[in-house]
């Protein structure tokens, strides 16, 4: 049996057009691939970023620091180094402002540089250091060098009778003496015929322990 | 045509974007590596900072030679003002005593022959050169008085002198 099926009975397929699919496709992906774009960026990279920013920010902090100490470390080392080759001026840093005061060693040096000028000396007299322990401090012992220090005055009369160049030869060996002497008053009397009476006032200084 | 184009943009920037993201990961890593790192080397240097023989003494030799240095600035060198004091005094007069303070004062006994040589010393004192180290010169009572066959007189003079003269190097001319 032949079925003769006619054409127009047969309803046209209704097919999508070849131009405009593509192009609906590729706006979808333009926006999906913005949206994407955006949330990525937006809740990954950028606080991603931000930690960076602050990681990097630390890192230069511990750097700063680390080249600060290390620039210290140094630096004592050299100052060890100048320490260590430079004895015979701590020595004379040592005698011009001693880290301890003995009275007896001053009353001693104040002697010997009256004696060596010609004059008589008729009275050194030394304030007392107060309260401080003068030997036998068991903590400076152990270390010498740890406690905090302050500088102290040591004020000194002196009374001398001699010629008036004794006197100036005197007082030029105080102002030049290692052990750093700073007269504050002098008073000059004639005693008899080239002969004057001196009284000095005078501070030396000290830097105990505190 | 052109939305394609866009497409292919976009998908460059997508793998720009996550490429930088692999870069952030990464360098934030790399930069928490290093802060670790160097944290060791901060305990590490600060170690050996505590442990630098003669710390203590470096510190203490420190603060001792800046008090010091102090000290030397200020250190007054009295054998300056004495040659000064020779160079502005008439040569007949003569000092009995003499008081100088280091804070620029002095008082001097002064004893001359003639009532004509108080006013030269004074006169002295007058002139610009000397006004310079030595200035508000004040005198106090006269005492006429016997000395061997000799009249003298004697007097007390109160003055300032310029405390520059106690600095080192600043001899009086």
């Amino acid at each position: 049996m032949n079925i003769n099926i006619q054409s127009n009975i047969i309803p046209k397929m209704q097919m999508p057009s070849v131009a405009s699919a593509p192009s609906r496709n590729a706006l979808v992906e333009l926006v999906l691939l913005t949206i994407v774009i955006g949330l990525f960026t937006w809740f990954l990279v950028l606080p991603k970023k931000a930690d960076l920013k602050i990681r990097t920010v630390a890192y230069d902090e511990v750097k700063k620091n680390y080249e600060s100490i290390a620039g210290d470390v140094s630096t004592l080392k050299e100052l060890n180094l100048k320490l260590e080759n430079n004895k015979e001026n701590i020595q004379k840093l040592d005698e011009a402002l001693p880290l301890r005061e003995r009275t007896v060693v001053t009353q001693l040096l104040f002697s010997k540089i009256a004696q060596t000028s010609g004059v008589v000396v008729g009275d050194i007299n030394i304030a007392s250091p107060g309260d401080e322990v003068a030997a036998g401090n068991k903590e400076l012992i152990k270390n010498p060098y740890a406690p905090q220090r302050k500088l102290k005055i040591l004020p000194v009369n002196i009374s001398v009778n001699g010629t008036m160049s004794q006197l100036l030869d005197l007082i030029k060996k105080l102002e030049d003496y290692g052990r750093l002497m700073d007269i504050t008053s002098i008073t000059m009397s004639v005693e008899q015929e080239n002969k004057l009476d001196l009284r000095l006032n005078l501070n030396t200084y000290y830097f105990p322990p505190q | 045509m052109l939305p394609a184009l866009l497409v292919k943009l976009l998908v460059v920037v997508l793998v720009a974007v996550v490429g930088y993201y692999g870069w952030l990961f990464f360098k934030i890593n790399r930069t928490e590596k290093n802060i670790v790192n160097t944290q060791g080397e901060v305990t590490r240097v600060k170690q050996e900072l505590v442990n630098v023989s003669n710390r203590g003494e470096i510190y203490t030799r420190q603060a001792q030679l800046m008090e010091l240095n102090k000290l030397i600035d200020s250190h007054p060198y009295w054998s300056n003002v004495f040659p000064a004091i020779a160079k502005v005094t008439l040569k007949k007069a003569a000092y009995s005593n003499m008081v100088v303070n280091n804070d620029g004062t002095a008082t001097i006994s002064v004893t001359v022959p003639t009532l004509e040589d108080v006013d030269r010393y004074l006169q002295v004192f007058d002139m610009a050169d000397v006004s310079g180290n030595f200035s508000d010169l004040k005198v106090g009572a006269f005492h006429k008085s016997q000395e061997g066959d000799g009249i003298s007189y004697k007097f007390d003079v109160r003055l300032k002198f310029n405390p520059v003269l106690l600095k080192y190097n600043n001899l009086a001319e």
